[in-house]
């Protein structure tokens, strides 16, 4: 072969570079050495024959779909991980005002409910909470109400607190009473006070009432409660029972402007079993919360029933997102499904094995963290704990789909997988590689 | 140039890095892990700058070779019987693909029984891959050969497969001239293949190709590998120009005049020459003809030197079971209605397993041929049953 025969090709013929006409070859020179397409494959779309679509989707782990409160942890830890303590704090802030409380005594269903927990050992999410609790942080911000209302909130458990906080945050004038000197109720006073520190409890609280709420000790005001308030919240009839009471002139505005099933809130409080015996420090706190984003829902004159099914968390209709609710009120689309990421639904042979932290690391951790003083040294435990999260059901970016992808049709930028569907056969490997279950299988619709 | 002392090996892999290999790829099997070895320790040693990729077989071996190949780069492995044999369904692939890949066999009996030992039923077997087929019967041929496939193969485009005899060269240590990298630069120039894998401009190689368009990619390669042979013969030429030795497409060895011709490929080549000049000596009219280049086989050539003989004895370092020597059937077909051709051609077999032909075998060969045996049926020579 002549050394001009070899170079041959390098030129495609006009008209069949980027086409799919069949190449008419008369002579023998007209050849390639080599068999070798004319031009790219670009021209061949071969995402047509796909049957299978995949799709990223966001999930909901077993934690969150377990919290009373609406805790979004994975999305915490992950934040954590990528270094960003002041997000990963914010994110844990957004949804429950008490974080150094339920970092301490809660009961844990998260842990409970942990896939990792099935492979190897939980993550000890609680005390990644406590220690992420220590860093201060900005908190959501909701939009402007049409009218502030005013809300008297009775007693300072872990609900009234919750239900205090959320309603200061969503513009309105929040007063609260109490019978005692020092503030906490039942975090103060119950059972499970002997387990937390009164600096832990007061810091907390403070975060919570701080320019935001006015507080009235010793039962002060308690008796002329009357009609000063737009809603009457907390221990009203009996001492073990929350309550909800609408003032009439709330009721009379109401009748007028809404639907007359979305004045049954109060009753639907009330008759909620939840509300009798939130004992639980985590079950407390999400009522409160549950109550007050309902209840500012009910005056923006949103349907109550609707906007209960779009911020509940995992199907759940006790269980509350404030980030879903404020996404709600700004239109801003979240995507994610509400699908739990289950054990069977995790592909393990992409995960690996990894020790728990010595509990005695997580102490240190805290303690380095309260004093605002901390390094990443510091935290190198919490950050490894975090780091062994299988982030079930959110992507963290592991690259499994981009790698194994036969097609390389995935590409990665910013954090974020694109998949070209123009080339994608739907063979579904990146389904099968993706350990968390991010990647879901649906069908082309005929 | 400097002479080294070395074994049939390591001349493999100086051959190699000489060539400027840039990447190689290889799995060791007796009696070929001697030049995988040395290779790893040049390029370890920074004296051949080159990728070496250990595998995980030969098959991969010669897979990512061709890969390599095709993005442009000069490539090299070595295998052994079993090894080749692996790689079967990759020398039809780098044949098709049309890369100049220069691989060294080191020739092993076929297992089974198992052996280690010289014997070219490996080689012999990959005949009709495509590649070209050298048999070297000298280790300075070899190294000299693995430079000059580079220069074939790389304008042909076709790959290049050198057989070298194990243990008769493979462990033999003698003096092997190791010429200067820059002399050898100045014969052989960088490779440019003109097509090859580029990111920039994505092509698919060797896609489906419907039966509207596959026969005529074969007759290229067929007319391609029919230049090789006057490529080979100018590229033998040019570098005996360079370095004083060339070697031929086969090598006539007192074939004048003679009347009986021995012809045989590999290492018992020196041994036929040793007899061939006793012979001489005492006046009787014996050559020898070495053949080089099996494919493409150089006809031409074969039926010149065999012109003056009355009689050919062909002895086969391997066996086609069922029909007899792989050679004595190429010698046949060539002479085949060409005016040399109407001559007995006598197939012995001889050396499988590595055993060895020695001059005394060499005389029960002449003798036998003399006595005008029957040529229908190969002849074993030495047989012991």
């Amino acid at each position: 072969m002549t050394s001009e025969r070899k170079w041959q090709l390098h030129i495609p013929l006009k008209g069949h570079a980027q086409t799919q006409v069949p190449t008419q070859i008369t002579t023998l020179e007209d050849y390639p050495y080599k068999s070798v397409s004319l031009a790219s494959t670009r021209a061949n779309l071969t995402g047509l024959w796909r049957y299978w679509r995949p799709v990223y989707q966001t999930k909901r782990a077993p934690c969150d779909a377990n919290c009373p409160v609406g805790n979004q942890v994975v999305e915490y830890i992950q934040a954590l991980l990528a270094g960003q303590w002041h997000i990963a704090a914010s994110i844990l802030r957004a949804e429950n005002p008490l974080p150094a409380i339920t970092g301490r005594i809660c009961h844990r269903p998260c842990e409970m409910n942990c896939n990792r927990r099935q492979y190897d050992t939980r993550i000890a999410i609680h005390d990644i909470e406590a220690a992420l609790a220590e860093v201060p942080i900005e908190t959501l911000s909701f939009p402007e109400p049409e009218r502030t209302r005013t809300v008297a909130v009775v007693g300072s458990g872990p609900a009234q607190l919750t239900f205090a906080h959320f309603l200061a945050q969503l513009h309105h004038q929040v007063t609260l009473f109490d019978a005692t000197e020092a503030l906490g109720g039942r975090l103060r006073f119950g059972p499970q006070a002997r387990h937390l520190s009164s600096a832990v409890l007061d810091a907390e609280i403070e975060r919570i009432v701080s320019g935001r709420v006015k507080v009235r000790r010793h039962g002060e005001g308690l008796a002329q409660l009357g009609n000063d308030f737009d809603v009457v919240f907390g221990i009203l009839d009996h001492p073990e029972r929350l309550s909800l009471h609408i003032s009439d002139r709330e009721q009379a505005e109401a009748s007028q402007q809404t639907e007359p099933e979305e004045l049954m809130l109060g009753s639907q409080v009330d008759q909620s079993p939840e509300i009798k015996t939130p004992l639980r420090v985590s079950d407390a706190i999400g009522y409160g919360k549950w109550a007050a984003l309902l209840l500012d829902a009910y005056w923006r004159r949103l349907n109550t029933q609707a906007t209960l099914a779009d911020i509940q968390i995992a199907g759940n209709r006790q269980i509350v997102s404030a980030t879903k609710y404020l996404a709600l009120l700004t239109g801003h689309e979240l995507q994610r499904s509400e699908e739990v990421v289950t054990y069977e639904k995790l592909h393990l042979d992409m995960l690996e094995p990894q020790p728990a932290m010595d509990p005695g690391h997580m102490v240190q951790a805290q303690a380095a963290m309260a004093t605002d003083l901390f390094s990443d040294q510091d935290l190198k435990h919490v950050i490894r704990e975090a780091g062994r999260c299988f982030s079930c059901g959110r992507c963290n970016d592991c690259d499994n789909c981009w790698i194994f992808c036969p097609d390389a049709v995935i590409s990665h930028e910013k954090g974020r997988y694109t998949i070209d569907y123009d080339y994608c056969k739907g063979c579904m490997l990146c389904a099968a590689v993706c350990p968390r279950a991010v990647v879901s299988t649906t069908t082309e619709e005929a | 140039m400097k002479y080294q002392i070395m074994n049939g090996n390591s001349a493999v892999a100086y051959g190699a890095m000489l060539s400027r290999i840039q990447v190689t790829a290889a799995y060791p099997i007796s009696p070929q892990t001697g030049i995988v070895e040395t290779l790893a320790s040049l390029v370890a040693s920074e004296q051949l700058d080159a990728r070496y990729i250990r595998s995980e077989s030969e098959h991969a071996a010669l897979s990512s070779v061709i890969a390599a190949a095709e993005a442009g780069v000069r490539t090299f492995t070595a295998t052994s019987a079993q090894g080749l044999a692996l790689m079967h369904e990759l020398l039809h692939w780098a044949a098709g693909s049309r890369v100049p890949i220069v691989m060294v066999n080191v020739s092993r009996a076929m297992a089974v029984p198992q052996s280690m030992y010289c014997d070219h039923s490996d080689v012999v077997a990959q005949r009709d891959t495509g590649w070209l087929q050298v048999f070297c019967e000298q280790t300075q041929e070899v190294l000299d050969t693995i430079i000059q496939g580079y220069k074939v193969a790389e304008q042909v485009m076709l790959p290049v497969m050198i057989n070298m005899d194990g243990f008769y060269n493979s462990y033999t240590t003698e003096p092997i001239i190791i010429e200067d990298v820059e002399d050898v630069d100045r014969y052989l120039p960088p490779h440019d293949p003109g097509l090859r894998l580029d990111t920039e401009a994505p092509r698919t190689f060797h896609g489906g190709t419907n039966p509207d368009l596959y026969m005529e990619f074969r007759y290229r390669m067929w007319e391609d590998m029919n230049q090789a042979l006057s490529i080979a013969r100018k590229a033998d030429e040019e570098f005996g120009e360079v370095f004083g030795r060339s070697y031929g497409l086969v090598e006539a060895y007192r074939c004048a005049d003679a009347e009986l011709i021995l012809v045989g490929a590999g290492s018992l080549v020196g041994t036929l020459k040793e007899v061939v000049d006793d012979y001489r000596s005492r006046g009787e009219r014996i050559g020898v003809l070495k053949i080089r280049y099996l494919r493409p086989l150089p006809r031409q050539e074969i039926c010149q030197a065999l012109a003056s003989a009355k009689q050919i004895a062909v002895i086969d370092r391997n066996m086609s079971t069922g029909m007899g020597g792989v050679f004595w059937q190429e010698i046949c077909a060539a002479l085949h209605g060409s005016e040399a051709g109407n001559k007995p051609v006598l197939s012995f077999i001889a050396g499988l397993g590595g055993r060895d032909v020695t001059p005394d075998s060499v005389d029960q060969i002449v003798n036998m041929a003399r006595s005008d045996p029957t040529q229908d049926m190969p002849i074993w020579v030495e047989l012991k049953v």
